[in-house]
C-alpha cells in the first residue's frame, strides 16, 4: 500500500518534471497566497474588501480616495521594483547636492521624480515647496525670477493637491506660500504687484478673477477657505485646528492692511475691514476641537463667564452664605506658620515663606462643588448638579482664553473692530498721507497731515482699550511720530508738549535704529 | 620498464615520441585546496608517431583526465606532459593537434561552414585555404546537404560527423579522440573506426578514450587501461588478448580421422578440450578480469606487470 | 557652465598620468604575484610555486606577444553573432520605448528643457548600453564553460588574451551599434523636442514713449507655449528679441503699424549650440587691492565661486591668452555670468552694477570702463569693440585700438569691479571666457556619444575580466561593485580620510558599521557617539574595512567622469584636451582589464 503510494508519488512528480523540494515549496507558496487573498481582496460594490481594504479605506489611504491616479508616478514606482525607498533616499541626496551646486534644472527634475515616487507624503511637497519658493527664489537677484521661483513653488504645491484630495494642509500650505511669501518678503511690493499681473497663474488657479480679487491676501483666503472646507466635510486635519482655522480671517486682515499699505482707502478700505470682521466673526464662532476632547468656540468666553457667574448666583441664593463660611472656616484652620507667611507681601517671601503660602493658598481654595458637598441633604443635589455647571463654564472659559491667547484672538478682534470705524480709516489715510507728503518734502502739509491723523489715533485708542494696551500698537504709533519728529526738526517747531498720543508713546519700546 | 618493453616492439620509429607524460598526476582540490578526488595517479606514457592509442577504462577512471591534461584544458598536479615536445599547457602545440571532444562541443547558432570557417580562422588560415579545407572536409563527412543549417537543427550523428571535421580542419598530426563512437549507430561507428584507420593509414598518431572495448579492440594499436586513476594495463593489443596458456589449433581441410588422431594425442597429453587452436580472449574478458583485479588487490598494477616479467 | 576643476592641456597631462598608471598597474601586479605565489606554495611548496609563478607569467607574455589579428577577429564576430543571437537588439526597442513616454516625465516648462532633455537622452543611452554590453559581457565566457564550446576554442591555437579581447571587441562592437543608433534617435528626439515658436498678440504689446510722445519702441510679452513666456522688448523700428528664458530666445519682428500690426517670431535661439570658448585664468585683487588667489567667502557651502566687495577696490581679474586679430577680427565677445550677494536689499528693481575693464598686462594701460549689471545664471555677452576709449589722468577720452594697444603677446586682462557698497559679486574662472567661435551642435553632440562609447567600453571590458574567472551572476555583481565604487570614489575618499583623521566633518556618522548602529538606534549622524571600547573597537573594524575600499576607490575606474554630456546641455563644445584624456584613460582601463583577464582565464583550467 505505502509502496504503492511512493511509486505513484514518484510518478507524479516525474510527471510535472518537478523535484519533490520543488513541489513543497510550490505548494508552501500557493498556501500562503490563500490568506494574502483574504487580507488583501480589494472592495468593491458587492463587499468592503479585505482586512487591508478596510484598514486603507479607514485610513483613507487607498489610491482612489487619495486624488488623482497618476499613470507616470504609477510607472516609475513599478519601475524601481519595490526598491522605491532606495531610489527616493537618492532622489533626496541628489536634491540636495543639485541645490548646493546651483543646478536649477536638475533640481527641479529631481523634485519631480520625487513627488512621482511618494506622491502622498505629504512632507516631501511641503518641504520641496518651500525650497523652491523659499531657498531657491532668494538665490537670484532680480526680482521677477524671485517671484518665477516663488510661484514655481505654488505649482508645486497644486501638484500635490491634485493628486491628495483629502489632505487639507497642502492647501493650507499654498495659501501660507500665497499670503506670506508673495505679501511679506522684502519684494512684497513687487511680488503683489507681478502676482496682480499674472495672467498665466490665475487662468490656471481660477479664470475669470477680477482684478481686485488678484489681491495675494485674498487668493490665500481661497485656499484656506477651501482647505477649511475640505476639514468640514470630514478631511483629516493633521495640524493645529485652531491656527487652521484663524488663517481665513488672518489674511483677510492683512488683505485690508496691504490695502491701506498702497495707499487704498475709503469704501475698498472698509469694505476689507468689513470682511475681515465678518471672518473674525466666523472664526469666533466655530467649533475649534480641544485637546480635552471639548470642542470649544472662542467667541463664547464672555458668555461662559456670564453663565458661571449666573449659576454662582444661584448657588448663593439656594446656599446663602455657605461659600464665605467655608472660606473663613478653612482661614482659620491654617497653621499659624502658613498665616505668617500670606502676611507676609509677595515679594518679600523668603524660600520657605513662598512655600508655605503656596501651601496655604492651596488649602484656602474653595469650589462650589466644596460647598455643595456641605449643603443641607435636601439642597444638596440641586446643589451639586449646580456646582458643576460651574465648574463647566468657569473651566471653559479658562480654555477659551488660553486659546485665545494662541492666536492673539482678543488683539484681531479689537483691530477688527476698531479698524472698520470711521476714525481709523481717517487714522490710516492721513498717516499713509502725511508720510507721502513727507516723503516728497511738502513738509507743511505732512504735518497737517499727522496731526489730523493723531486725532484719529486717539479717537481710535479711546474707543478700543485692547488696542490702546497693545505692545506692538504703540511700537509701531512710536515709529510713526518718530517721523514727525524728524518732520518738525526739519520745520524747526518743537514736539508738541502734552502729546496727545504720549500715553501711548510711554508704552512703546526703545526704537530700532 | 614501459619505455623498454615498448622500445623492443617498435624498431626504427622509437624517437618519434608524439606524446610523453612523466609521473602526471591530478587531484581535484575544492575551493580551501582540500583533496577531493585523485583523478590521475602517477602516470608514464609514451606515444609514438603513427599509433593509433587507446586509453581503456570504465567511467571515472581517469582516461578523460589523462587526454584534457594532454590537452591543456587542465593542469597537472605534479609530473609533466608534453606533447611534440612541447609543454602540454603551450598553446602552441595545438597548431599540430586535432581534438574531439566527448560530445562536440560547438556553437550551435552556427552552420557547417560557419563552424569550420570559424575554427579555421582560430588556426590562423588564409582564407582561401579555409574554403577549400571546409568544403573538402564537409564531403567528407557528408554534410554538403546540410552544411548551411544551424548545429542546433543537427542529430546527434551530424553533431559528432561535424565535430570530427572541425578536428580535422588544421590537417592535425596528432588526433585526439573523446569516446569517438559514442552516440553513434553501427554504420556510424563503422565509419568512425574506418576514419580512424584512415588516419593512422595517412601517418596520423590518434589517441583515444573509450569505454566501449570493441571500438578500442578493432582499431588500437595500443592500449591502456586504467582504473580509478590508476594504469592497470599497457601493451599492444595483440600482446594483452593473447592466453598464454593455451593453445588454439584451427585448421582447414583436415580429415575427421586425422582430427580424430590429433583429439587422441591431445587425449593422451590430459587435454579435456575439444576445440584446437590459440585462442584469443576478448576484450571484454581482460578488462573485467582487470577490474576485479583493481578491486581485489587496490595499488597495483596487476597482470601487466606478470606478464612482463613473466 | 560649471567647470570645478579646469581641463588641463592634454600634452601636459598625459606624461604624467601615464606614469601614475604605470605605477598602479605595477602595484596591483606585484600584488597578484604575491597573492598567485602565495596559494601555489600552499599547493606546491615555496620554490615549486616561485618557478610556477614565474612560468605562469613568461606564458602569459608569450602569449600576448603571439596574438593574431585573425583570431581575434574571429573570436570577435563570434561574440557579436551571440550578442544578435540574444536578441540584444531589443533594447532599441526599449529605448524607443523610453523615448515615447520621456513627455511623461520631462517638463517642458522647466528652466532649461535643452538641458534636461539632452541630460535625460544622454543618461539613458548611457545607461542601456552599459547594461547591455555588460550583460553580455559577463555571462559569455561563462556560458561557453557551462556549455564546454569554450574547450573546443582553446584547443585550438587561441590566446586567452585573444579569446579576452575577441570578446571585448565584439561586445563593443554591438555596443558601438547601439551607441550609434541611440544617439541618432536621441539626436533627431532632442531636436524636435525643443523647437518651439511663439506668437505675440498685439494686445499683448505696448508702446514705449519717451516724454515728448515719441514712440521709442515696444514692450510686451509672447503667448504662453511649453510652459514659458518671454518678455519682448523692441526698437522704435521694431525690431528686437525676446529676452532670454529658459536657456534661449527668438527675434522678433513687428511687421505692419498701429492696431494692425502683426510680429514674426522666429525660431528658437541658443538652445542647441556649442560655444567655443577661449578660457583665462582667475585671479583677484582684495577690497584694499592687494592681489589674492581668492576672493571673499559669502558663507555658501559651495564654495565655487568666490566673491568681490563692491565699492572698493576689490576686483576678479582674468588673463586671457592666444586673442590675435585673426581670431577676433570684430571684437572680443565676452561672455559671463556674475552672480549676486547683497548684504542689504539695495534697489530691489534694479540688478546690482559693475564695470569690466580690459588692461594690457604689459603696458598697464586700461580701456574704458564698460558697465554692466550682473544677470546670474544667464549668460551676459559684452562686445568689446576694436576701437575703444581710454581715460587719461586728465579726464579727457583717448580712443585706442584693441589689439595695438591692450593686447599684448595675445595676452590680456579683463578685470570685473563690483560698483555697489555692500553688495558683492561672485564668480568663478569658467564664469567669464571669450567666444571663439561656435561648433557645430551635431558635431559636438556626437563628441558626447563618445563619452558614452568610452563608458561601455571600459564596462565591457571590466564585465569580459570578471567572467574569466566568475560564474555569470557573480560577475555581473563584481562589474557593478567596481562601477558603484568607481562611482562614488570621491566619497569613498572622503569617507576613509574622515575615519583616518576622526574628524566627522569631512563626512559625518562613520563607516559602514557604524552607519548600520546608527540606522539601528536611530542616532543622528551628526551626533558624536561616546568613546566607549565598544564604540572604537567598531570604528577601527570600520577602517579595516575600508582600507580596501579607498584603495580601490584609487584604481577604479568612474564611469560618469567619462560623460561629457553637461558640455553639450549647458551648450559649450567638449574640449579635445577632455576627450583626448578620456580615451586615454580608456584605452588604459581596457589594456589592464585585458590583461587581467587573459591571466585569469590562462591560470584557469577551461575544463575542470
Amino acid at each position: 500500500m505505502s509502496a504503492g503510494s511512493a511509486r505513484s508519488r514518484g510518478s507524479a512528480t516525474q510527471w510535472l518534471g518537478l523535484r519533490p523540494a520543488t513541489l513543497v515549496t510550490l505548494v508552501a507558496l500557493a498556501l500562503l497566497l490563500v490568506p494574502l487573498s483574504i487580507l488583501a481582496q480589494p472592495a468593491d460594490s458587492a463587499g468592503p474588501g479585505g482586512v487591508l481594504a478596510r484598514l486603507r479605506s479607514a485610513a483613507g489611504l487607498s489610491q482612489a480616495n487619495l486624488g488623482e491616479v497618476d499613470p507616470t508616478g504609477e510607472t516609475i514606482r513599478f519601475a524601481t521594483l519595490g526598491l522605491k525607498n532606495i531610489a527616493v533616499t537618492l532622489l533626496w541626496d541628489r536634491a540636495n547636492h543639485y541645490k548646493k551646486v546651483e543646478d536649477w534644472t536638475n533640481l527641479s527634475a529631481t523634485l519631480e521624480q520625487m513627488t512621482k515616487l511618494q506622491p502622498n507624503f505629504y512632507s516631501v511637497w511641503d518641504f520641496q515647496a518651500h525650497n523652491l519658493s523659499y531657498n531657491i527664489s532668494v538665490e537670484f537677484d532680480d526680482f521677477r525670477d524671485r517671484y518665477a521661483w516663488v510661484m514655481k513653488g505654488i505649482e508645486f504645491l497644486r501638484q500635490g493637491i491634485a493628486l491628495n484630495l483629502r489632505e487639507p494642509r497642502l492647501l493650507g500650505r499654498m495659501g501660507w506660500f500665497i499670503g506670506q511669501k508673495i505679501g511679506k518678503s522684502d519684494e512684497k511690493k513687487q511680488f503683489r504687484r507681478l502676482f496682480k499681473a499674472d495672467d498665466d497663474f490665475h487662468d490656471r488657479d481660477r479664470p475669470g478673477r477680477t482684478l481686485p480679487e488678484r489681491d495675494n491676501w485674498l487668493v490665500a483666503r481661497e485656499k484656506y477657505l477651501a482647505a477649511q472646507r475640505l476639514a468640514d466635510a470630514g478631511a483629516p486635519l493633521k495640524t493645529t485646528a485652531l491656527i487652521f482655522h484663524s488663517e481665513p480671517m488672518m489674511t483677510a486682515i492683512n488683505h485690508a492692511r496691504a490695502l491701506e499699505d498702497d495707499g487704498t482707502f475709503g469704501t475698498t478700505a472698509r469694505d476689507a475691514w468689513k470682511l475681515a470682521g465678518d471672518e473674525m466673526r466666523r472664526f469666533a464662532m466655530r467649533e475649534i476641537p480641544t485637546s480635552w476632547d471639548v470642542p470649544i468656540r472662542l467667541g463664547l468666553r464672555e458668555a461662559e463667564e456670564e453663565r458661571a457667574k449666573r449659576i454662582a448666583a444661584e448657588l448663593e441664593a439656594l446656599l446663602p452664605g455657605q461659600f464665605a463660611a467655608l472660606a473663613e472656616r478653612k482661614r482659620s484652620a491654617l497653621p499659624a506658620d502658613q498665616k505668617t507667611a500670606l502676611d507676609v507681601q509677595p515679594f518679600e517671601r523668603n524660600e520657605q515663606q513662598q512655600q508655605l503660602a503656596a501651601e496655604a493658598e492651596t488649602a484656602l481654595r474653595v469650589t462650589w462643588p466644596m460647598v455643595a458637598r456641605e449643603a443641607p441633604p435636601e439642597a444638596r443635589d440641586k446643589a451639586k448638579e449646580l456646582a458643576r455647571q460651574h465648574v463647566e463654564a468657569t473651566e471653559t472659559a479658562t480654555m477659551i482664553d488660553r486659546y485665545r491667547d494662541i492666536v492673539n484672538f482678543d488683539f484681531w478682534r479689537a483691530t477688527c473692530e476698531a479698524e472698520v470705524t470711521e476714525p481709523a480709516l481717517r487714522a490710516r489715510e492721513k498717516t499713509w498721507e502725511a508720510e507721502r507728503e513727507f516723503a516728497d518734502a511738502k513738509l507743511q502739509p505732512a504735518k497737517q497731515a499727522f496731526d489730523e491723523a493723531f486725532q484719529a489715533w486717539r479717537e481710535v485708542f479711546d474707543a478700543s482699550p485692547v488696542l490702546r494696551d497693545d505692545q506692538l500698537t504703540a511700537d509701531d504709533i512710536a515709529e510713526i511720530v518718530d517721523r514727525y519728529r524728524k518732520l518738525l526738526e526739519q520745520l524747526d517747531e518743537p514736539f508738541p508738549s502734552p502729546f496727545i498720543l504720549q500715553d501711548i508713546l510711554d508704552k512703546a519700546g526703545p526704537l530700532d535704529q | 620498464m614501459v619505455k623498454t618493453g615498448a622500445a623492443t616492439s617498435r624498431g626504427a620509429a622509437e624517437t618519434d615520441v608524439v606524446v610523453e607524460t612523466r609521473n602526471l598526476s591530478k587531484t581535484y582540490r575544492d575551493f580551501w585546496g582540500r583533496r577531493k578526488k585523485v583523478a590521475l595517479k602517477p602516470l608514464d606514457l609514451e606515444i609514438r608517431r603513427g599509433e593509433i592509442f587507446g586509453l581503456l577504462g570504465p567511467n571515472g577512471s581517469g582516461k578523460t583526465t589523462t587526454m584534457k591534461l594532454l590537452l591543456g584544458l587542465i593542469f597537472p598536479t605534479s609530473g609533466e606532459a608534453f606533447v611534440f615536445g612541447r609543454e602540454a599547457t603551450d598553446v602552441t602545440k595545438n597548431e599540430r593537434i586535432g581534438y574531439l571532444p566527448e560530445e562536440s562541443y560547438l556553437y550551435k547558432f552556427l552552420d557547417a561552414e560557419e563552424t569550420l570557417d570559424f575554427y579555421g580562422r582560430l588556426f590562423d588560415m588564409p582564407a582561401d585555404e579555409r574554403r577549400r579545407r571546409a568544403a573538402a572536409l564537409i564531403e567528407m563527412v557528408g554534410l554538403t546537404r546540410d552544411r548551411k543549417r544551424q548545429l542546433r537543427e543537427y542529430s546527434k550523428g551530424m553533431t559528432r560527423r561535424i565535430g570530427v571535421a572541425q578536428a580535422l580542419i588544421n590537417d592535425p598530426e596528432l588526433v585526439l579522440l573523446d569516446e569517438p563512437t559514442s552516440g553513434l549507430d553501427p554504420i556510424g561507428t563503422r565509419e568512425m573506426k574506418d576514419l580512424i584507420v584512415d588516419l593512422k593509414a595517412r601517418g596520423k598518431t590518434v589517441i583515444m578514450c573509450s569505454h566501449l572495448l570493441a571500438d578500442v579492440e578493432d582499431v588500437c594499436d595500443r592500449i591502456a587501461v586504467l582504473h580509478q586513476g590508476e594504469l592497470k594495463e599497457l601493451g599492444r593489443v595483440d600482446d594483452l588478448l593473447r592466453v598464454t596458456g593455451v593453445t588454439q589449433i584451427r585448421a582447414n581441410g583436415l580429415s575427421a580421422a586425422a582430427q580424430d588422431e590429433i583429439r587422441s594425442v591431445l587425449a593422451r597429453h590430459g587435454a579435456a578440450d575439444v576445440e584446437i587452436g590459440n585462442p584469443r580472449t576478448t576484450l571484454e574478458d581482460l578488462f573485467l578480469e582487470v577490474v576485479r583485479d583493481s578491486q581485489a588487490r587496490p595499488g597495483r598494477r596487476a597482470r601487466a606487470s606478470d606478464r612482463e616479467t613473466g | 557652465m560649471v567647470l570645478e576643476e579646469e581641463i588641463p592641456r592634454f600634452a601636459a597631462w598625459i606624461g604624467p598620468a601615464v606614469i601614475r598608471y604605470l605605477f598602479a598597474g605595477g602595484l596591483v601586479a606585484l600584488f597578484a604575484a604575491a597573492i598567485a605565489w602565495c596559494v601555489q606554495a600552499v599547493l606546491h611548496g615555496p620554490l615549486a610555486a616561485g618557478d610556477r609563478v614565474y612560468r605562469g607569467i613568461l606564458a602569459g607574455f608569450a602569449d600576448l606577444a603571439g596574438m593574431s589579428p585573425r583570431r581575434v577577429w574571429a573570436l570577435a564576430r563570434l561574440a557579436v553573432q551571440e550578442s544578435l543571437r540574444r536578441n540584444v537588439l531589443v533594447v532599441l526597442a526599449v529605448f524607443a520605448v523610453l523615448l515615447l513616454f520621456a513627455g511623461w516625465f520631462l517638463d517642458p516648462g522647466s528652466v532649461n528643457p535643452g538641458k534636461l532633455y539632452l541630460g535625460f537622452i544622454l543618461g539613458a543611452s548611457n545607461l542601456l548600453v552599459c547594461c547591455v554590453t555588460l550583460l553580455l559581457a559577463v555571462f559569455s565566457l561563462p556560458a561557453d564553460m557551462k556549455s564546454r564550446a569554450i574547450q573546443t576554442v582553446t584547443t585550438k591555437p587561441v590566446r586567452t588574451s585573444e579569446i579576452v579581447l575577441g570578446r571585448i571587441l565584439g561586445f563593443a562592437g554591438v555596443g558601438t551599434a547601439l551607441v550609434a543608433l541611440m544617439g541618432l534617435a536621441g539626436w533627431a528626439f532632442v531636436v524636435r523636442s525643443v523647437a518651439h515658436s511663439h506668437d505675440v498678440a498685439a494686445d499683448d504689446m505696448v508702446e514705449v514713449t519717451d516724454e515728448s510722445g515719441a514712440v521709442t519702441g515696444f514692450t510686451g510679452r509672447t503667448s504662453l507655449d511649453r510652459g514659458h513666456r518671454h518678455r519682448v522688448t523692441l526698437d522704435a523700428n521694431g525690431q528686437g528679441v525676446a529676452e532670454t528664458g529658459q536657456g534661449h530666445r527668438h527675434s522678433i519682428t513687428r511687421v505692419g503699424e498701429g492696431t494692425k500690426a502683426t510680429y514674426d517670431v522666429g525660431p528658437a535661439d541658443g538652445l542647441l549650440e556649442a560655444r567655443r570658448p577661449l578660457r583665462g585664468s582667475l585671479r583677484f585683487l582684495d577690497r584694499d587691492g592687494r592681489p589674492s588667489t581668492k576672493g571673499i567667502s559669502v558663507g555658501a557651502e559651495w564654495s565655487y565661486r568666490q566673491y568681490i566687495e563692491g565699492g572698493t577696490p576689490a576686483a576678479a581679474i582674468w588673463t586671457f591668452t592666444g586673442v590675435t586679430p585673426e581670431a577676433f577680427s570684430d571684437g572680443l565677445p565676452l561672455e559671463m555670468i556674475v552672480r549676486v550677494f547683497r548684504t542689504h536689499k539695495g534697489r530691489i528693481e534694479e540688478g546690482i552694477h559693475g564695470t569690466v575693464q580690459l588692461r594690457n598686462p604689459a603696458t598697464n594701460l586700461r580701456s574704458e570702463a564698460f558697465p554692466i549689471v550682473a544677470k546670474e545664471f544667464t549668460i551676459d555677452t559684452l562686445l568689446v569693440p576694436r576701437r575703444l576709449g581710454t581715460v587719461l589722468a586728465d579726464g579727457e577720452v583717448k580712443e585706442i585700438d584693441l589689439f595695438t594697444d591692450l593686447i599684448a603677446d595675445g595676452q590680456v586682462e579683463v578685470w570685473l569691479q563690483c560698483l555697489e557698497p555692500g553688495q558683492y559679486y561672485g564668480v568663478a574662472q569658467a564664469d567669464f571666457y571669450l567666444r571663439a567661435g561656435e561648433g557645430s551642435f551635431a558635431f559636438n553632440y556626437a563628441k558626447s556619444c563618445l563619452g558614452i562609447w568610452f563608458a561601455m567600453l571600459v564596462v565591457t571590458a571590466l564585465g569580459v575580466m570578471f567572467s574569466t574567472f566568475l560564474a555569470g551572476p557573480v560577475a555581473l555583481l563584481a562589474a557593478l561593485s567596481v562601477v558603484l565604487i568607481g562611482q562614488f570614489r570621491e566619497f569613498i575618499a572622503r569617507l576613509f580620510e574622515s575615519q583616518v583623521t576622526g574628524d566627522a566633518t569631512i563626512v559625518p556618522g562613520g563607516g559602514p558599521i557604524e552607519s548600520l548602529y546608527r540606522i539601528a538606534t536611530q542616532t543622528s549622524i551628526t551626533l558624536e557617539l561616546d568613546p566607549t571600547p565598544a564604540v572604537q573597537a567598531m570604528k577601527a573594524f570600520d577602517t579595516v574595512l575600508l582600507a580596501p575600499m579607498r584603495l580601490a576607490a584609487g584604481i577604479f575606474p568612474s564611469l560618469s567622469a567619462l560623460g561629457t554630456g553637461t558640455f553639450v546641455a549647458e551648450g559649450f563644445e567638449i574640449p579635445f584636451d577632455l576627450l583626448a584624456a578620456h580615451a586615454a584613460e580608456t584605452a588604459g582601463f581596457v589594456l589592464a582589464f585585458l590583461i587581467a583577464g587573459a591571466f585569469f582565464l590562462k591560470a584557469r583550467e577551461v575544463a575542470s
